[in-house]
Parts: C-alpha cells; sequence; structure tokens
C-alpha cells in the first residue's frame, strides 16, 4: 500500500526521518560502526548495544565533526584514538575534546611537530582528559558485549620505514559475537608484516589501510585477515589517486565486499552479533543542515525501512515526481583549475566534457583543492 | 624554488616546481609578496626543541593516566 505525506513531502519526509534513525540509540544487542564521510580522511564511531562510544579518529581538520557526531545523538566519548597524529586523522580531535566530555583519550605515543598535533595535546593536558599510549595487548572492554583489543604498536616502535607515524599506527580489534572489525589507521606493509608475524586472525570487516593506498592491503595479509567486507574511507578525486588501482584488484581477487565513502557517503555496518549489514548513504544531521541519502537506491531501501520501522504500512508512494529524480545543485571544475563553479555559471559551461571534474558539495570540492570561481560565486547553500 | 605567484586576500598562492599551494597570507616572511622567491630549508634544530616538548607533555600526561596494563573497561 502506498503511504502520502502531503505536508512535508517525500523528501521532506526522507530527510526527517534520517534523522530520527541517526538519532536513535542502536537498537537492543546491535553494535553500530558508523565511517563517517570526512572526505580524504578517517572517523569512525563505535556505539555499543548499551550505548558506549568509542571514536577512531577524528577528521581532517575543515569537518563539522562535532556537528556529526551530535546529529548522531552523541553527547559524550567514551573513549577517543587517535591512530596516529596525521592532520587527515587527527584534524578536528580537538575541537571534539573541547566540546564533548571524553572520558579517556588514546594515541600511539608517537610525537609530531605539527601544530594540529600539538594544539590537540596541549587540549589533552589542559582538560585533563586521561591519557593512554596505545600498546599491543591492552584489552578493552566495551559495554557488556563487545571487546576491543589493541593489537599495534608494540612497546618498541617501529623505526626506519617509509613513514613511521603511518607504521605505528594503533590497530584495533572490535569483537561482537562472531563478527569482528579491524582498523588499521594508516598501518603500511611493514606493520601488516609484523602483525603476521604475531599471528592475526581473521576479521569480518577491515578498515581499510591508509584510504585504500597501495602502501597497504597485501595479499598476504588478506590472506591471513580473510575480510568478507572491506570499508575505504576516502575523498572524492583525491590528489593522491586513492584508493589504488592494485588495491582494488587486491581486493576482488580476494572475493572482498568494498564500500567506499567517496562514492557511497557514509556507512553504517550493524552488528547483531551474528550477521552485519551495511548502509550507505547514511544521512547527515548538523546543527545547519540534513544532507538526504547519496542514491535514489539507498533512499529507497532507507525509506522502505523507516516506514516499517515507524510501523507504516508499506513503502513510500515511488510515483511521487520529486523521488529519484537527480536533485538540482553541486559544484563543477576544470580537472587543469583551481577553481570550481556552479554548474550553470558561464564558464563552467565551456569546460571540456573530458576535464570535467563534478563535486556534490562546497565542502568535497574544498577538500580536493580547489577554490570558488569569483565569477559565479559558489557557496555551501548550492550543495546537492 | 618557491615563488609567491599571488596573494588573494588572507590567502598566499605559492608555486613550487610548477604546482602551487595556499597558505595563509600571515604565514609569508615578513617583506614577501607576490613574485618574492622563497626558500624551504630544513630548520633541524627548531624542531628538536618540538619535538622535545611533545615529549615531555607525553611523560606527564602518562604518569597521570590509566594503567596501560590490565582491561579498560568503558
Amino acid at each position: 500500500m502506498n503511504v502520502r505525506f502531503p505536508t512535508l513531502g517525500l523528501p521532506g519526509f526522507l530527510a526527517v526521518l534520517c534523522a530520527l534513525l541517526l538519532a536513535l540509540p542502536a537498537q537492543a544487542g546491535q553494535l553500530l560502526v558508523d565511517i563517517i564521510d570526512v572526505g580524504q580522511g578517517d572517523a569512525i564511531l563505535l556505539r555499543s548495544p548499551e550505548g558506549k562510544s568509542v571514536l577512531i579518529d577524528a577528521g581532517t581538520g575543515r569537518t563539522d565533526m562535532v556537528g556529526e557526531l551530535q546529529g548522531r545523538g552523541i553527547t559524550q566519548i567514551d573513549l577517543a584514538v587517535s591512530t596516529h597524529p596525521h592532520a587527515d586523522h587527527i584534524g578536528d580531535m580537538e575541537a571534539v575534546l573541547r566540546s564533548l566530555p571524553v572520558g579517556v583519550y588514546m594515541d600511539n605515543g608517537v610525537p609530531h611537530t605539527s601544530k594540529n598535533y600539538t594544539d590537540l595535546m596541549v587540549a589533552v593536558e589542559e582538560l585533563g582528559v586521561p591519557y593512554m599510549e596505545a600498546e599491543a595487548g591492552q584489552h578493552i572492554q566495551f559495554g557488556d558485549e563487545a571487546a576491543i583489543d589493541v593489537l599495534w604498536p608494540t612497546k618498541t616502535k617501529l623505526r626506519g620505514t617509509r613513514s613511521d607515524l603511518n607504521a605505528n599506527s594503533v590497530v584495533l580489534r572490535l569483537t561482537h559475537g562472531d563478527n569482528c572489525f579491524l582498523f588499521v589507521g594508516d598501518a603500511e606493509e611493514e606493520t601488516e608484516v609484523r602483525l603476521q608475524v604475531r599471528g592475526i586472525e581473521t576479521c569480518s570487516v577491515l578498515k581499510v589501510a591508509h584510504h585504500g593506498s597501495d602502501h597497504s592491503s597485501g595479499d598476504r595479509f588478506l590472506s591471513k585477515v580473510q575480510p568478507s567486507i572491506a570499508v575505504i574511507s576516502v575523498g572524492a578525486h583525491n590528489r593522491y589517486n586513492h584508493p589504488g588501482e592494485e588495491t582494488l584488484r587486491r581486493m576482488e581477487r580476494h572475493g572482498v565486499a568494498v564500500h567506499r565513502t567517496d562514492t557511497q557517503g557514509a556507512l553504517r555496518i550493524i552488528s547483531d552479533g551474528k550477521t552485519l549489514q551495511v548502509l550507505d548513504g547514511i544521512a547527515t544531521v548538523t546543527s545547519s543542515r540534513i544532507t538526504p541519502p547519496s542514491s535514489a537506491e539507498t533512499q529507497a531501501r532507507l525509506a522502505q525501512e523507516l516506514a516499517e520501522q515507524a510501523n507504516d504500512e508499506g513503502p513510500p508512494d515511488h510515483e511521487d515526481d520529486s523521488y529519484g529524480t537527480p536533485s538540482e545543485g553541486g559544484f563543477v571544475a576544470s580537472q587543469k583549475s583551481e577553481v570550481f563553479h556552479n554548474p550553470d555559471c558561464e564558464w563552467a559551461q565551456k569546460i571540456s566534457p573530458k576535464n570535467l571534474v563534478e563535486y556534490d558539495t562546497y565542502e568535497d570540492a574544498v577538500v580536493n583543492g580547489k577554490r570558488p570561481a569569483h565569477c559565479c560565486s559558489p557557496s555551501a547553500k548550492d550543495d546537492k | 624554488m618557491i615563488v609567491v605567484d599571488r596573494i588573494e586576500g588572507e590567502v598566499a598562492v605559492l608555486e613550487i616546481e610548477g604546482a602551487t599551494v595556499e597558505i595563509p597570507a600571515a604565514a609569508l616572511p615578513a617583506g614577501a609578496g607576490e613574485g618574492s622567491v622563497l626558500a624551504l630549508t630544513l630548520d633541524a634544530e627548531t624542531q628538536g626543541d618540538v619535538t622535545a616538548l611533545a615529549r615531555e607533555r607525553l611523560e606527564r600526561l602518562k604518569a597521570r593516566g590509566p594503567k596501560k596494563s590490565g582491561t579498560l573497561v568503558l
């Protein structure tokens, strides 16, 4: 049976229901893992069935990280982890610490010289947040049903690698019933080899290291971990060509289902301890705006699930004219230019199709190194 | 060679080997402007100072943090 929503219209209904879904705590027995879409960086939120929360990394410094968390109903973080002190992982951690109560702050104990790192650690000290240096062997009880084990780094840190900060990334293994999640930060091959030597076990979900860079996710590592699901947190059209083609080929060879934030938006993996469900295009609710799911397919699925959850009698009306129609907005640029335009700008019309790059949001364009063109002054209100 | 290609308000656009990088204009050395040629140097002395301060802070934080061994219960 079709259901009509005369006052909100379907887009409004979807937005409101998505907002409600995000704010809802995990259902009984469900553990939620949100791969927040921060562009070219990492931010992962874990929620236990009891409502405990762990944040692994905190965006790029260009993210409304606090809004992302609050939009998901988070009012405090029980454990905040910086896997390593690169700006694309700790960019918004200081803002999180200064805005939300944080129970314990953990990092890999390897200092960096950057302003991002220094400001963050000054905040940890000023705010009196208990600090813990990650060390393989540590065990964290995450509510009643889940646990997190620290697999890396060891007390003796790796030295002389391509990137010692990456190589000493905090590696965490989350277990919930039969399900397992492996979060590897930006660990590279040297670390993968040592994890294998230490006897890494199989794990259902792999947060792919280093945004899918070819420096990580080697064949032998994948053979040991045998993930069925891989998630890549990566920005669209990034300058580093992440994820690497070779990494994607390896995933394919190993039969891993790959999910990516650049093409699917924010991801959510739901664990009931036995099975796993992956949702994509998870809407972002911030204090200022609601971004609907990224694809018509996702909208349809979410709408159906949400309508059912709300005890409605069936899926929304698929005959609604606005349903499934690509939304207007977004931005365009030439890959040869530093600036981006509104799509209807006369200069945008002159971009050769072979050089045309599209961005859904103002932030995407900026994160990928573009700046707004003076001719049409694009603004975030024109986000898709 | 690093050249200040232009200054756009509060943003300075630097050209390095043909690629451009944007930095806050306020971070330019005093007297630098459009066309200035800048040098990129390794400042090991300052780096050492910053690293030493960071290590001292880590030691202070470790001393007051939860014990590293055992189970952390959230």
